[in-house]
């Protein structure tokens, strides 16, 4: 016993290293593997001040493009208005009234802080559990998916953006109804994102959209991951290398929408009954 | 020795401002990150306790990941370069012979630039091959941190020189 406090005494200064690096590297692991956030994040109200402080001044260059982005964004939705279709024949048609249950609702938030320059970046938005913010929620940016809740204080919630190599979505592409595969960052750039374990014998060109597919409980079906920029192969692999160019531009969001699905905890439950019957 | 701490650590403050509120924003490239704010660890004198050098760079690492939500990468990349650091000044070189000649750090005047330059690069190497590990946290990407770390070591040692030239530190 004396000899291990004779040790430790000899060594205190490494062993405070190592203490050091088992905090910090801890919380590097246990972000890897678990997909929980940091202990220290900006969704804490300390960090937020800097932060706000420095968003304060790249929103106001971002300016330009935020308002080009939101013009685009009012253009398709008004002309997915009904009032804004011609109908070609008039024997039937389908009129789409608010008789059923809303299934998405659509919070706005500003965004705090974000990273484009790592290998896990996240988004911090200015709403949090007192404005109705919950873990696993869905965030859309005006031109497309933007990343998922996962963390959440009254004011503040921790987004875990798409350019993260824990983010993974689920996509399809209308243009040939494909729903097979999955989209996730390899880290190399922050404006491209990689489709994977798509057979080579699915058709695949460049310019094809990929939106998000109705597998997945969190995105609403068709918000738009990006366009196909590449399709490559490496030999060996039975697999192509699908490069898509994202939609958001993650260097000039400033503002972003939270997605409420209504029926989440009822999804929640189904899991969490058939877990238990495995 | 107490106000030229205070002097210390407003410099590492201003460092750790800059390096969040004008580096990280500048793109130079998916390769290319550096971070220059590790020159505060690298300027602390000899004579300092080595606990406090240690806690207060991996202190000063920390609160960098907390703004730029980076969860431990600074913090271990800074205290691996602080722990490098004093292990170099005891061990390695004859920090002795350098106190003596009146320098506090390690200069390009005591030497020549070439041993500077090797203690600084090599010990600027150390940081950001901790910290691209851990950012990358794969073991397939050898050569992608090895080649990153290596032109951002190469980024911020050029930016710490400019930095020293504007701050007039010798």
């Amino acid at each position: 016993m004396v000899f291990l406090f004779r040790l430790i005494r000899k060594n205190l200064f490494f062993i405070l290293y190592l203490l050091l690096m088992v905090f910090s590297i801890g919380q590097v692991v246990r972000f890897n593997i678990y997909q929980q956030s940091y202990f220290f994040n900006t969704s804490s109200a300390f960090a937020n001040g800097l932060s706000r402080a420095k968003t304060n001044v790249t929103d106001y260059f971002k300016l330009a493009d935020v308002n080009q982005s939101l013009a685009e964004e009012n253009r398709k939705l008004r002309a997915a208005l009904i009032e804004n279709q011609q109908l070609n024949d008039s024997s039937s048609h389908l009129i789409k009234d608010s008789l059923g249950k809303k299934k998405y609702e659509y919070l706005t938030a500003n965004v705090v802080q974000l990273t484009t320059h790592l290998q896990n970046n996240f988004i911090t938005i200015d709403k949090g559990s007192n404005q109705g913010i919950r873990k696993d929620m869905a965030v859309l940016s005006p031109s497309g998916i933007a990343g998922i809740v996962i963390d959440v204080t009254e004011d503040f919630s921790l987004v875990l953006s798409a350019i993260n190599s824990q983010f993974k979505a689920t996509p399809m592409i209308p243009q040939t109804n494909f729903r097979d595969g999955s989209v996730s960052w390899n880290g190399k750039d922050p404006t491209i994102i990689q489709l994977n374990s798509v057979s080579r014998f699915e058709k695949m060109t460049p310019g094809m959209n990929v939106v998000t597919s109705n597998y997945s409980v969190k995105f609403p079906p068709g918000i738009p991951i990006g366009k196909i920029e590449r399709v490559s192969k490496t030999g060996g692999s039975s697999f192509y290398d699908i490069d898509i160019k994202l939609a958001t531009d993650f260097r000039k969001i400033s503002h972003v929408y939270v997605v409420n699905y209504q029926f989440s905890s009822q999804i929640d439950t189904l899991n969490r009954r058939s877990n238990r019957g495995n | 020795m107490a106000i030229d701490l205070l002097r210390y650590l407003f410099a590492a403050i201003i460092l750790v401002l800059l390096q969040f509120f004008l580096i990280q924003e500048i793109n130079f490239g998916a390769w290319l990150k550096p971070m220059p704010y590790i020159l505060f660890i690298l300027l602390l004198p000899f004579s300092y306790n080595r606990f406090l050098k240690l806690l207060s760079a991996f202190f000063i690492g920390l609160l960098l990941d907390i703004f730029s939500n980076s969860g431990g990468l600074h913090a271990a990349a800074c205290a691996t370069l602080a722990f490098g650091r004093i292990m170099t000044d005891e061990k390695l070189i004859d920090a002795d012979a350098i106190q003596l000649q009146g320098y506090h750090h390690v200069t390009p005047e005591y030497k020549n630039f070439t041993y500077y330059a090797l203690y600084v690069f090599s010990l600027t190497f150390l940081h950001h091959w901790v910290y691209f590990t851990l950012d990358y946290f794969t073991f397939t990407s050898f050569f992608s941190v090895i080649a990153t770390s290596l032109l951002s070591s190469i980024g911020t040692f050029l930016l710490m020189l400019l930095y020293k030239i504007i701050a007039k530190i010798q």
